[in-house]
């Protein structure tokens, strides 16, 4: 070691220095692992937002990354209608060969994390769904995203930056016990009640366990109104989703995989709601997917309830297919993207 | 901006990174590094004190030639808040004594106050204005000579450690180093105390104040429903609280203050460790203290007027003590209160004449005997400090004058207080025997040492979750 360098440890005192490697390692091997905010899988939890990372790193070990063919990434939507075990029986292929990466309250940003997280333990990656919708591409609130704060790299935090956020994501960057406080701090709490850790590891074969149930008031007009509302506020459709999408993308191009971007079906009811008043921010949606899609030479398709046959009974609420509608479409979604695949 | 934010570490080290490396270029650096911070509460607030400030170097540099510049600069800045800190104060008693809303009070009101009614209050007014005002008395008082550069005196008056919430500086005690910082370099010792300062403040802010603050704050909003030993609960918690806060803040200011290669005065000595009224003024916001004694104490006659001026010079100075923390007669009753234990603390003193008095009380059991008894004293003033009403105050003196000795130890929360207090007494070790405690410290292991560090940063992130608490003495 340079002098100068032992020097400044030196003067820094030995208790400071052990202080930094302990945090450090507290770091790396504890606040940087999802298996650490993991809620488990009870009433739905699905993890909650970082632990699901954890429920995929499971599912993705037991199913071994070298046989998967065909990739699904987005996020509840895509949880629930696009059904690895489906999917591979209506293509006649094993189901170890299609893994769905769609994370609850998924963004862009996330998918790209899980791609370059397990791209290269995935060889033989052939084909890719990515599901994409609305909120997706509303960067308003990107630096507030609890998952974001616990994978985005400096760059991606760079441009989430703004005058309130600069602090939390830019310390949050160098120390997730700082980033993620909030997150880790809740769970001393949930420690207390009980409810933390989770009494097993919850592994879903092919990605995240789908829900299979909605309360009856999430399938309404009123409800959809408002789901409308929350994925349009503060619409911001330039930032760091828009741009992950790209990027996303454009890792697909360049490794040769065949990727459709796919709108999944809504009820009418959802369509009506963002057609009565956010026309004019879907139309600068559309022009954004289809503009990212075209570049990295991926196909994107818009895909109504009635053209994949699927009726108000299908769904669990305004925008979830329940596990009828989930057999409906994923045989669709199979057949119609994938089926020439063997 | 706040110390305890991740936004203000990352204008640290935005700021220290190029401070250290260019030393020539400091003076500019803090330049606009000040006006940065201060700018991030209003760019509104920000030109207001870029302002009074510029009226007062030009007072001062024109005061030589045109003796009453030196009153325009006073008048600027005793306006400035007056303006802002009191106007609705004075308008609400104009009222209040009218019995009836009157047109120019409406007029001021809209001035004064944002959308909402609150009043909007220059963040730090109170500091900087007497800062200002006791830079043009020591150059008047020929104590000083002025600075000729505005940058180096605008970074006098507003380098960002003290400039919210002090320690007020005197130009003869801050300006020189302030003239001298392209000039000396930053030593490692000095950075690590700055480091261990602000350490020690991040600790005591959000480990204990801000966790003493959710316990004083239910008990405060409801007190018509306290027992009277729940009253000198509430009233020690938060004499506590304001004191973790209030140091908190100081010990950050005087660390970030090593780190910039500055000396700041220290604010406070374990002050409820005070034996009397005097000794607890020269513990408590000691920099205050010093500004009320010698600008307005002594600038009143102190004790040079005879017997009965003296303590009514006192009792004045208290007054205006209080006034300056805050717009409302529970402050000025809490001014008055110390006023007049002052004034009673004061007729005791010519016992110490007497040989076998004065040898009683510079024995340690009367000291601790006197620390016993003046506790519950200082403790009972917060009251008109935190609640929010004159008459709320009195109904809680009146409820703590029944409370029962042996219920209040019984009550959950004092062993609570108890610990508090014996954590006083530990820092009062640690920064009077600084020496012996570094050296006992740095006796245990490192591993051990490391652990509590880490182990007290985490407590710290766990304490601030997502909200930040801001510091009470922000408001003044």
């Amino acid at each position: 070691m340079a002098r100068g360098r032992w020097q400044v440890i030196r003067r820094l005192g030995w208790g400071a220095l052990v202080a930094f490697v302990l945090l450090g390692l507290l770091d790396a091997y504890v606040f940087r692992d999802p298996a650490l905010y993991d809620l488990g899988n009870k009433n739905g939890a699905r993890g909650g937002f970082i632990g699901q990372f954890a429920h995929i790193e499971r599912a993705f070990e037991a199913q071994g990354g070298e046989a998967i063919e065909y990739a699904i990434f987005g996020d509840s939507q895509s949880i629930d209608a696009l059904r690895p075990d489906v999917m591979a029986e209506a293509l006649g292929v094993p189901a170890e060969r299609i893994f769905n990466f769609s994370v609850s309250g998924g963004k862009p940003t996330d998918s790209l994390y899980l791609y370059r997280t397990y791209a290269k333990q995935m060889p033989n990656l052939r084909k890719a769904i990515y599901v994409v919708n609305e909120h997706q591409l509303n960067n308003a609130d990107a630096g507030d995203d609890t998952k974001f704060k616990f994978h985005a790299s400096l760059t991606q935090r760079l441009k989430a930056l703004d005058r309130d956020n600069y602090g939390e994501l830019l310390v949050g960057w160098a120390l997730r016990s700082f980033g993620l406080r909030t997150e880790w701090t809740a769970l001393v709490g949930r420690y207390r009640a009980g409810t933390w850790p989770p009494e097993e590891e919850a592994m879903f074969p092919g990605g995240i366990e789908p829900l299979r149930w909605a309360d009856p008031k999430t399938k309404t007009p009123e409800y959809a109104a408002e789901v409308a509302d929350r994925w349009f506020r503060d619409w911001q459709p330039e930032g760091v989703y828009t741009d992950a999408l790209a990027e996303l993308l454009e890792a697909f191009r360049e490794r040769g995989v065949e990727t459709v971007v796919l709108q999944i079906p809504r009820m009418p009811w959802f369509e009506a709601a963002v057609e009565e008043k956010y026309a004019p921010e879907r139309d600068v949606y559309l022009r954004k997917v289809t503009e990212a899609a075209t570049k990295a030479g991926a196909t994107f398709e818009v895909i109504a309830a009635a053209e994949a046959g699927l009726s108000e009974e299908s769904f669990r609420d305004v925008n979830h297919v329940n596990p009828d509608g989930a057999e409906t479409f994923s045989r669709y979604a199979a057949r119609r993207w994938w089926g020439n695949a063997d | 901006m706040i110390f305890h934010s991740p936004e203000f570490l990352v204008f640290l080290i935005a700021l220290l990174i190029p401070f250290y490396a260019f030393r020539k270029a400091r003076i500019p650096l803090l330049v606009v590094a000040n006006a940065i911070f201060y700018g991030a509460s209003g760019f509104g607030l920000l030109l207001l004190f870029m302002a009074v400030t510029l009226v007062t170097y030009l007072a001062v540099h024109g005061m030589r030639r045109w003796r009453p510049l030196f009153w325009v600069g006073i008048a600027v800045n005793a306006g400035n808040l007056l303006f802002f800190k009191y106007t609705l104060m004075i308008m609400d008693t104009v009222e209040r004594l009218a019995g009836r809303s009157l047109l120019l009070t409406g007029i001021a009101r809209e001035w004064v106050t944002d959308g909402s009614g609150a009043l909007i209050l220059p963040i730090g007014i109170s500091f900087y204005t007497f800062q200002l005002i006791a830079y043009m008395i020591d150059v008047r008082r020929g104590d000083i000579e002025p600075t000729p550069n505005p940058f180096k005196f605008w970074v006098f008056i507003s380098v960002f450690p003290q400039l919210i919430a002090g320690p007020i500086m005197r130009g003869s005690e801050l300006m020189p180093q302030v003239e001298n910082l392209p000039n000396r370099s930053v030593r490692w010792p000095e950075i690590r105390y700055g480091l261990y300062l602000i350490f020690i403040g991040l600790v005591k802010k959000t480990v204990f104040a801000d966790n003493i603050e959710k316990l004083v704050n239910p008990l405060f909003a409801d007190i018509p429903s306290l027992s009277p030993e729940q009253a000198w609960i509430a009233a020690c918690l938060f004499g506590f609280q304001i004191y973790f806060d209030f140091s908190a803040y100081s010990d950050m200011a005087l660390g970030l203050g090593h780190l910039l290669g500055l000396k700041l005065v220290v604010n406070f000595r374990t002050p409820y460790l005070s034996g009397s009224p005097k000794e607890f003024w020269e513990r408590w916001h000691i920099s205050l203290s010093r500004w009320i004694r010698d600008y307005i104490y002594i600038g009143l006659g102190g004790n040079r007027q005879g017997y009965v001026r003296t303590q009514i010079n006192l009792f004045a100075a208290m007054l205006i003590s209080g006034l300056w923390h805050g717009a409302a007669w529970h402050f000025v009753a809490w001014g008055a209160v110390h006023g007049l234990i002052l004034i009673l603390h004061r007729w005791t003193l010519p016992l110490n004449k007497i040989d076998r008095v004065k040898k009683i009380r510079s024995s340690f059991p009367y000291r601790v005997l006197a620390t016993a008894a003046f506790f519950p004293i200082v403790t009972w003033t917060w009251v008109f400090f935190r609640a929010e009403t004159l008459s709320g105050a009195w109904d809680m003196t009146r409820l703590m004058a029944h409370a029962d000795p042996a219920a209040l130890v019984a009550e959950p929360l004092f062993a609570l207080i108890a610990g508090l207090y014996a954590l006083h007494i530990v820092e009062w070790f640690i920064r009077e025997k600084e020496g012996l405690a570094d050296r006992i410290w740095h006796w245990l292991p490192a591993v051990f040492r490391g652990a509590v560090y880490a182990g007290l940063i985490l407590l710290i992130f766990f304490n601030m979750k997502g909200e930040t608490y801001e510091f009470i003495y922000f408001q003044f």
